[in-house]
């Protein structure tokens, strides 16, 4: 339509703010009528019906000019219905009427309104994997500190005459424990990162169960402790990103193998449907959680050198997934304490 | 004279390599150290002993070095420890690198001089207050 028709449909309307002409009612354009700050005093039927959105008038158009030419600018509007905040691409046209200022907006197309928990839950990912980042990140530069002082200790009893080898040979010892150590955390970066998608994906929780077994397995070069799985047939699925799930789960059994240092006691794994949720346990007789510690840190008899990321990332990984990881003391299966990870049902049955 | 006078310190981190090896390394400097894994383990030392100088990490286990610092009353002298934070300042405490805040990794002998710095510095003068 050229600016002539516009302005004509606008003066047709009426004198804004009242009820508007049948020709801009019924034009088969979205149109609304605002005035020079922005405030919506009248739209058509088509532009209620393409914006979803049953009344318009007082709403505030700010728009966002990208192109202008001539009398016809275009740009980006945004416009509050209601709850909902609409992006539209719009055409506009200054009418002038009786020497008030108009704005004839006509809405070309508009993005659907996003629910605000769908860009939440995608912001909440991110987030997530942002603050597992920054957290490896500060993991690895504590072995690197101390390798920088072991180093440098080495050094200058290397200067003194009287060190004695044996004391220069264990600084270098430390210091290259701790710089496997480093690498071992930019290997779980890599890990994390490598295998990280913005995507979710329907998973089977046994199959995630027996992934995370097959790379624990792996990454402890053989089976280091004995695992048993109960795993309920018929479970639905899990919306979740497999990759991380998989790791986080691996990363449970690894804590859960490593923690009891008694050779007895196999690793038990478990799934069963709970309400909305599918529940996985990971249980070893033996293993002591004070469920006061809701960080996660290790307590007596835990592995020299495990400093409790590894399960401050799992928490952060299955709550990104609206999941839930929590520790008991009185596990289902009856034996001590596990780890319950619960993973919310995605509406499909397996 | 060793630089150490006999001074005491504690210091707090909860990463055991580098809290024993600063500890070990401050010794041999003639100080009488102490050792923290956390914030609850150095409030019970503080609340327990009098400390010329807190080396302290800033992000424990169990909570935030500074945060620590700047809730005791009156206010120990402290150095801060960071692999990551940026100078300036947090929780009423003025950080300057070199002065009261260090970066990790850092050498050993460059936390040594302001340590020596610091509790050498006159009564006046409060090590860690902003300025």
């Amino acid at each position: 339509m050229s600016s002539a028709i516009y302005r004509e449909a606008a003066a047709e309307a009426g004198r804004f703010g009242q009820l508007p002409g049948e020709f801009f009612e019924a034009a088969p354009d979205a149109m609304l009528i605002a005035d020079d700050a922005g405030n919506v005093v009248v739209a058509n039927k088509r532009a209620r019906e393409l914006l979803g959105c049953a009344e318009l008038a007082g709403s505030k158009i700010d728009r966002w000019i990208l192109n202008a030419a001539e009398s016809v600018v275009e740009g980006i509007g945004f416009l509050q219905c209601g709850s909902t905040r609409v992006t539209a691409n719009i055409s506009c046209t200054d009418v002038t009427v009786d020497a008030a200022k108009w704005v004839l907006v006509v809405v070309r197309d508009h993005k659907p309104p996003v629910a605000q928990s769908l860009v939440l839950s995608q912001a909440w990912k991110k987030l997530a994997i942002a603050e597992i980042g920054n957290a490896l990140a500060h993991e690895l530069n504590q072995p690197l500190a101390a390798v920088t002082l072991h180093c440098e200790t080495a050094a200058s009893s290397a200067r003194t005459s009287s060190a004695a080898d044996a004391e220069l040979q264990a600084e270098l010892e430390q210091a290259t424990d701790q710089a496997f150590r480093a690498s071992g955390i930019v290997s779980k970066l890599r890990q994390i990162f490598g295998t990280y998608t913005d995507q979710s994906d329907i998973a089977d929780p046994n199959a995630l169960v027996h992934a995370a077994v097959s790379r624990f397995v792996a990454q402890a070069g053989g089976w280091p402790a004995e695992i048993n799985l109960r795993l309920a047939a018929g479970l639905p699925h899990v919306e979740v990103n497999p990759a991380l799930v998989t790791h986080a789960l691996a990363s449970l059994l690894e804590i859960a193998a490593g923690l009891h240092e008694s050779e007895a006691g196999p690793v038990t794994v478990a799934t069963v449907r709970r309400d909305d949720t599918v529940l996985i346990t990971i249980n070893r007789p033996g293993l002591w959680l004070d469920q006061k510690e809701t960080q996660f840190h290790p307590l007596e008899g835990a592995k020299a050198g495990w400093t409790g990321l590894e399960f401050a990332i799992c928490k952060r990984v299955i709550t990104a997934y609206g999941g839930v990881l929590e520790t008991m003391d009185n596990c289902c299966t009856g034996d001590d304490g596990c780890f319950c990870v619960h993973l919310p049902v995605s509406g499909e049955e397996s | 004279m060793s630089p150490g006078r006999g001074c005491k310190l504690l210091i707090v981190d909860d990463y055991g390599e580098v809290r024993s090896l600063v500890s070990r390394q401050l010794q041999r400097l003639g100080y009488e150290v102490a050792q923290a894994d956390g914030v609850i383990e150095a409030q019970k030392l503080l609340a327990a002993g009098d400390f010329d100088l807190v080396v302290t990490d800033v992000s424990l286990r169990d909570g935030n070095g500074i945060e620590m610092i700047s809730a005791i009353d009156p206010r120990p002298r402290a150095i801060f420890m960071s692999g990551y934070m940026q100078p300036g300042a947090a929780s009423g405490i003025n950080l300057e690198a070199g002065r009261n805040f260090i970066y990790k990794p850092f050498k050993i002998r460059e936390l040594a001089q302001m340590v020596n710095a610091a509790v050498a510095a006159r009564s006046d003068y409060e090590f860690g207050d902003i300025s």
